[in-house]
């Protein structure tokens, strides 16, 4: 159990992030290198063979989400004409927000030999790699895109407007 | 006739085996493509208005237990960034009143969006670990963190996080109705029984 500290504010962002998908994924990510058994039978004159090789292994499952959506910041006074129950409105393309995986997103399935806490971070960061990609593969930005608009439409529609034309930046 | 028997076994094999292969191949094909579909893609609807970094020191020493010989004691700073804001698709017709160019919306209460700790943003800034105790491995310092996940997550509402998000809120929608042309906004926020109101 932890002892209770405070947590000190650094920095405050006022941001406009619609966010319009999320991707929960699980994914794997491990390492291996030579252990110290290794490095010493390698050294050794002798033919030994390879079966008694016990490389340091460690394997993370990461459980995580890649949340997308639009900078509604990005917009300006250029950005939205509105004329009568008519609005035209630039907006900024759909971009990856936040990938998170915490470290209750975490778990050791596999740890042999001693992983600083250095070396486990590269791990972590190699599974978060993985999980971006997929969530792209699987077109987050486009989805992430469309369900924009459509959010946008309603919230126009409910703000007194019935036409609607969109152009991206 | 064990030649003919022969023979009609080599043509089942000639004739099975080909098959066998596409349908492993497809099998292993489909496999493939399962494993790199995303879990879920879920459709989200919120605008986050206020994003807090904030930072916190994770103490831990495990010489409670009687039969462990020795001290262990860790200390970890960690970093994580905070996201606040209100759920967008709740603003519907029912939450707004227009007046030729004046307009009175209802907001939604803010909440806490997401916690976000980097795996780089957790250092190890200092462990002692005793002679005979083993070192703190990947899953113990794991757990550790959680629990400093845990006290943020919980502590989160009184660093003020969710007032600043509905200011920030209150200000974007109403810079946006202006930008679409109403010359008077009033933005309020959702509280039982609140109707939207013009001044």
């Amino acid at each position: 159990m932890i002892d209770q500290t405070p947590v000190m504010v650094k920095e405050i962002r006022e941001m406009a992030q619609l966010i319009t998908v999320t991707a929960y994924d699980e994914v794997v990510a491990d390492s291996i290198r030579l252990g110290m058994t290794d490095l010493v039978i390698r050294n050794l004159p002798l033919p030994i063979p390879g079966s008694l090789s016990t490389p340091d292994r460690i394997v993370l499952i990461g459980r995580g989400r890649v949340v997308a959506g639009i900078d509604l910041k990005q917009l300006d006074e250029k950005s939205i004409q509105a004329y009568g129950d008519s609005v035209a409105i630039r907006l900024p393309r759909a971009s990856i927000l936040d990938v998170i995986m915490n470290p209750s997103d975490f778990e050791t399935f596999s740890e042999q030999g001693d992983w600083t806490s250095e070396a486990v971070t590269r791990v972590k960061v190699k599974a978060r790699d993985i999980l971006t990609r997929r969530a792209l593969e699987q077109d987050i930005l486009g989805k992430a895109d469309k369900r924009g608009k459509i959010l946008l439409v309603d919230f126009l529609k409910a703000s007194g407007f019935e036409k609607f034309i969109f152009v991206y930046q | 006739m064990p030649q003919f028997k022969s023979s009609l076994y080599l043509a089942r094999v000639k004739i099975f085996a080909p098959l066998l292969m596409v349908f492993a191949m497809v099998s292993c094909t489909s496999r493939e493509a399962k494993q790199k579909q995303v879990l879920a893609l879920r459709e989200m609807s919120e605008l986050a208005t206020v994003e807090y970094t904030v930072t916190k020191m994770i103490k831990a020493s495990d010489d409670q237990t009687w039969y462990k010989i020795g001290d262990r004691k860790i200390l970890m700073s960690c970093r994580a960034t905070l996201k606040a804001g209100i759920d967008f698709s709740k603003i519907d017709a029912q939450h707004v009143r227009i007046k030729d160019k004046e307009v009175s919306i209802i907001l939604p209460r803010a909440k806490l969006i997401s916690v976000n700790i980097r795996p780089e943003d957790i250092k190890v800034e200092y462990q002692d670990i005793g002679i005979l105790r083993s070192d703190f491995n990947a899953q113990d310092r794991d757990q550790l963190s959680a629990q400093g996940e845990s006290q943020i997550r919980s502590g989160a509402s009184a660093l003020g996080i969710l007032a600043t998000a509905e200011t920030n809120a209150s200000l974007f929608v109403g810079q946006f109705l202006r930008k679409l042309g109403y010359e008077k906004v009033n933005v309020q926020f959702d509280d039982p029984g609140n109707l939207p109101k013009l001044n």
